[in-house]
């Protein structure tokens, strides 16, 4: 608005704020924190831009080779939070060549040299090593949290560089994450006198970790808030830790088996019965039912329960998750079965998202009674449902539309049928009709996985109606062109789009050209694409990266291919740093 | 809106997009006229003959001659109003020999695509490492199943190279589970599928079970690890053995790499063998329960089995780094 007023007038009637000085715009800029509004009232004048440019404290970066670190330093000066992510989504199922790239390293040494103030670091999907974690501890004055999701590169020995640099660390928060194991002692190195963890989640590493040394740091650590222990955390280590820390409100149990000894059952649950915080619980690793009712005294509490890696069934299991009666968030394996979501659907009524993983996702003859049904009766009655990732054997339009009927305030919608080309079980049609309600019905629907038989007809339905669609995830669908075309010249809001197996080609890619450089990134793999494509795109839309894997030809370079051959993998994103130039032999910048 | 600078760089094109709005005017159209007025207008000559997909007739605008400026004033006109009949002849004169029948086409294609996937495999050490590495993450299903653990991964190795695209068997990085859910829901569900397992019997079996997952083998050298079920194998020998299979095919590639130290055939045998006792180019250590590393071989093989956590194959001469003080000694074992 600022603008069209100067623009109306442009010498004589500029709007009184003209005047004002940068530092009164930046201290207005603090009280904007939504990027998205920052970035539109950047655009709205050069002042506006410097101040939001001078103030902004907090950067995400959605594709590391989206902009250059450099850039990011210069361009805003005063961050103090930073996130970057790496490698497409795909590379957490093992479809990305494992050199691929994504080095944290550019990014930890310009903020090094640029951002001596920063704070906070989160990478995602992004290869960390040793020497990064190096740097981070010797760099940053007042560091004080480190989250790494899905990152892989780096051993306990540059934890340990972590522990002993960090003086105020506050959350140190390892997510699924790759580490080599090279030593027990890192947890030692947190000096005697720091006591600021308010965060500590090391659930994903493998080997053990010193418990004397843990018991002492949780024991100093009054503001501990957030501890996940890894499966190498025996039970009767648990009750201790626990009984150090009763203010912990999120808990990641370590392993939750052990032969039944009534003293240890009842040291437990007196440990718990002391966390009245305690709101979120995950690990549970190898759960037994036997000590399943040592929760019981914290069930109530609970918003959050992650079940994921908990491989119990039967009624213990059950009946554990019908006394949470204040989930908002399930995260549980298929052994629940039909029997306990329905238990669930009718306990937990404010739940809001619901995750079930495959037990045996190879083994087609395993026999564990989760259908349709399940997600239906919880889908019915519990009304603040809004996402989802549901993975079953089969699955029918009937339900699916009842599905999408029930629950019309679904943001995030991922169905996965563990075999490809699953039709309809009754009427052994295509789930297209299914789909096509959910994405009529759910208007606000922003991330969709869709699978099964399908044909182009439900890329009709989605292009025209997902309108809020921001992530889409296509495997095995699909018969024609047709298909990308629809969503590609549909789904207004889409950013990231990742196709497998499917059989789209070059024109639809061509045709919607444009459309690609609106969105973060597009991932096509065993589709029937040509290079000559790839060429086109290119050179068509020259701000596009265009990256090639040809796992199969190893490092055959692209100018001696023709244009027809094909293409086993592209990745394309839109980029204002050019071409990157850590590509391995794999993957060729067209 | 990029389109008009395009079509003036690449004249090709031009006459084959007659007009941006192409794509809505078609979809108004019916579906099948639209499928083929859609597609057939888009994009370059060849192309589009290597293209086709079942399903999508594409000839019609390609055989309007490029050279017609009068034919081509009219593509609307001429690609959504005439039906595919009457140009099955025009289609045959104007490109006289280059265009084969669809289902020629798809085949051709398909066919093309497996073999040079295949020929390709031959060669190249970037591809076999990634496939090395499909079917060690494949491996680690083999955890704790009743089924024997060697089993389910012998069926799922061939796969890579004997499927073609779209096929229903299982496919790397499907279904979308992340590798270590995969372990986790495979070492569990198995053992209590039946019997909604009460009792301590089960519960023991259960436990005994667990305590031997797949642990990580490392080799100095090459800088992608394997797993091990150690329970699968019965004695030191074995292992020996059985690292040589897990490592062998990395090292070839890495000869095949540098291809200067291919000299010696017999150098694999030589590596491999000596594992064991501490007087060949590699040994063979491992970490135990209390994060010390040790030499394989001295304790009983059960004992290994149950107290080690990860494997590693050093290179003999950094023992005296990583085991400093510790002679290397030979016991004689099972």
């Amino acid at each position: 608005m600022g603008r069209g007023g100067s623009r109306a007038s442009p010498a004589a009637a500029a709007p009184p704020w003209h005047a004002l000085p940068d530092e009164v715009w930046e201290h207005a800029f603090s009280f904007l924190p939504a990027d998205s509004d920052r970035g539109a009232a950047a655009a709205s004048c050069r002042s506006w831009l410097r101040a939001e440019r001078r103030s902004r404290r907090r950067l995400a970066v959605a594709n590391c080779y989206a902009a250059s670190p450099q850039d990011a330093v210069d361009r805003f000066p005063s961050v103090r939070a930073v996130e970057v992510k790496g490698k497409p989504h795909f590379a957490d199922f093992g479809l990305v060549p494992p050199a691929w790239g994504a080095a944290a390293a550019p990014w930890v040494e310009a903020a090094a040299d640029g951002w001596p103030l920063l704070e906070e670091l989160s990478f995602k999907r992004m290869v960390v090593t040793d020497d990064c974690l190096e740097i981070i501890a010797a760099s940053f004055r007042n560091f004080q949290v480190l989250r790494l999701v899905s990152c892989e590169g780096f051993s306990t020995a540059g934890l340990s560089a972590i522990a002993s640099g960090c003086r105020n660390l506050r959350e140190l928060d390892l997510q699924e994450n790759e580490i080599e194991d090279c030593s027990i002692q890192w947890l030692n190195l947190f000096p005697e006198s720091f006591t600021s963890l308010v965060t500590l989640n090391f659930s994903c590493l493998e080997g053990d970790v010193n418990i004397t040394v843990l018991d002492r740091l949780v024991t100093r650590c009054h503001n501990l808030k957030t501890l996940k222990l890894n499966n190498a955390i025996p039970l009767d280590k648990l009750a201790n830790l626990l009984r150090k820390a009763p203010q912990i409100v999120e808990l990641g149990t370590g392993k939750f088996s052990a032969d039944y000894h009534l003293d240890l059952f009842l040291k437990l649950e007196s440990a718990f019965s002391g966390c009245k915080s305690l709101r979120r619980l995950s690990g549970a690793w190898d759960a037994v039912p036997e000590y399943l009712p040592a929760f019981y005294c914290v069930c109530e509490g609970l918003t959050s329960l992650n079940l994921s890696y908990a491989t119990v069934r039967g009624p213990e299991l059950i009946k554990f998750i019908g006394r949470c009666k204040n989930l908002q968030l399930l995260w549980v394996m298929d052994l629940i079965e039909d029997r306990g979501l329905a238990v669930v659907a009718s306990s937990c009524n404010k739940l809001q998202e619901l995750r079930v993983f495959p037990s045996a996702p190879f083994d087609a003859a395993e026999q564990v009674s989760l259908t349709e049904r399940g997600l239906v009766d919880v889908s019915a009655s519990c009304p603040m449902l809004e996402s989802v990732l549901y993975f079953c054997r089969r699955m029918t339009n009937e339900a699916l539309i009842t599905i999408a009927k029930n629950r019309p305030n679904f943001t995030c919608f991922r169905l996965c049928i563990l075999e490809p080309h699953t039709p309809d079980y009754i009427t052994h049609q295509p789930l297209d009709v299914g789909f096509s309600a959910i994405v009529e019905s759910c208007k606000g629907l922003r991330r969709l996985s869709v699978s099964g038989l399908l044909t182009d007809n439900v890329f009709k339905s989605i292009g025209a109606h997902a309108d809020r669609l921001e992530m889409l995830s296509i495997a095995f669908a699909g018969n024609s062109d047709l298909g990308l075309h629809y969503i590609l010249s549909g789904c207004k809001s889409l950013k990231k789009l990742e196709i497998r197996d499917c059989p789209f080609g070059d024109k639809p890619l061509l045709a919607n050209a444009a459309k690609l450089e609106t969105m973060r990134s597009l991932w096509m793999s065993s589709c029937s694409l040509t290079l000559g494509a790839c060429r086109q795109l290119a050179r068509k839309m020259p701000r596009l990266s265009v990256e090639v894997m040809n796992y199969s030809r190893g490092a055959c370079p692209l100018d001696s291919l023709t244009d027809e051959s094909p293409i086993e993998t592209i990745y394309v994103y839109r980029t204002i740093a050019g071409p990157r130039s850590d590509t391995p032999a794999c993957v060729q910048i067209v | 809106m990029g389109e008009t600078k395009e079509r003036a760089a690449l004249p090709r094109l031009l006459d084959l997009i007659p007009d941006g709005k192409q794509w809505n005017a078609s979809g108004a159209e019916s579906a099948g006229r639209s499928r083929n007025a859609g597609f057939g207008s888009e994009e370059d000559r060849e192309l589009e003959l290597k293209l086709g997909l079942p399903g999508l007739v594409v000839e019609e605008t390609a055989a309007v001659p490029r050279d017609e400026g009068v034919q081509r004033e009219r593509p609307p006109v001429l690609s959504l109003g005439c039906c595919r009949e009457p140009l099955k002849p025009m289609v045959n004169t104007a490109t006289a020999g280059t265009k084969r029948g669809f289902l020629d086409t798809i085949e051709a294609k398909t066919e093309g695509c497996d073999g040079q996937k295949q020929q390709a495999g031959a060669g190249c050490g970037n591809e076999l490492a990634l496939e090395n590495l499909t079917t060690a993450s494949e491996r680690k299903k083999g955890c704790c199943a009743p089924t024997p653990p060697h089993a389910p991964p012998a069926t799922v190795r061939s796969r890579p190279q004997a499927q073609g695209r779209g096929s229903s068997a299982p496919v790397v990085g499907w279904p979308p589970i992340r590798s270590f859910r995969r372990n986790l829901a495979h070492g569990s569900s198995s053992k209590q599928s039946t019997e909604p397992q009460r009792g301590e019997a089960s519960m023991k079996e259960k436990l005994a079970c667990k305590k031997n997952p797949l642990v990580k083998i490392n080799m100095d050298g090459i800088p992608i690890g394997r797993k091990v079920d150690l329970a699968a194998y019965e004695s030191y020998e074995r292992l020996s053995l059985a690292v040589k299979e897990l490592f062998h095919g990395f090292l070839e590639a890495q000869k095949d790499l540098s291809s200067v130290e291919s000299t010696q055939l017999g150098a694999d045998e030589k590596i491999f063998s000596q594992l064991l006792d501490g007087s060949g180019e590699y040994t063979l250590v491992y970490e135990d329960n209390e994060g010390d590393r040790m030499l394989v071989g001295d304790v009983p093989w059960n004992v290994f089995v149950s107290t080690a956590k990860r494997l590693r194959v050093l290179r003999s001469s950094e023992l005296s780094h990583g085991l400093a003080g510790v002679a290397p000694r030979r016991v004689p074992n099972c």
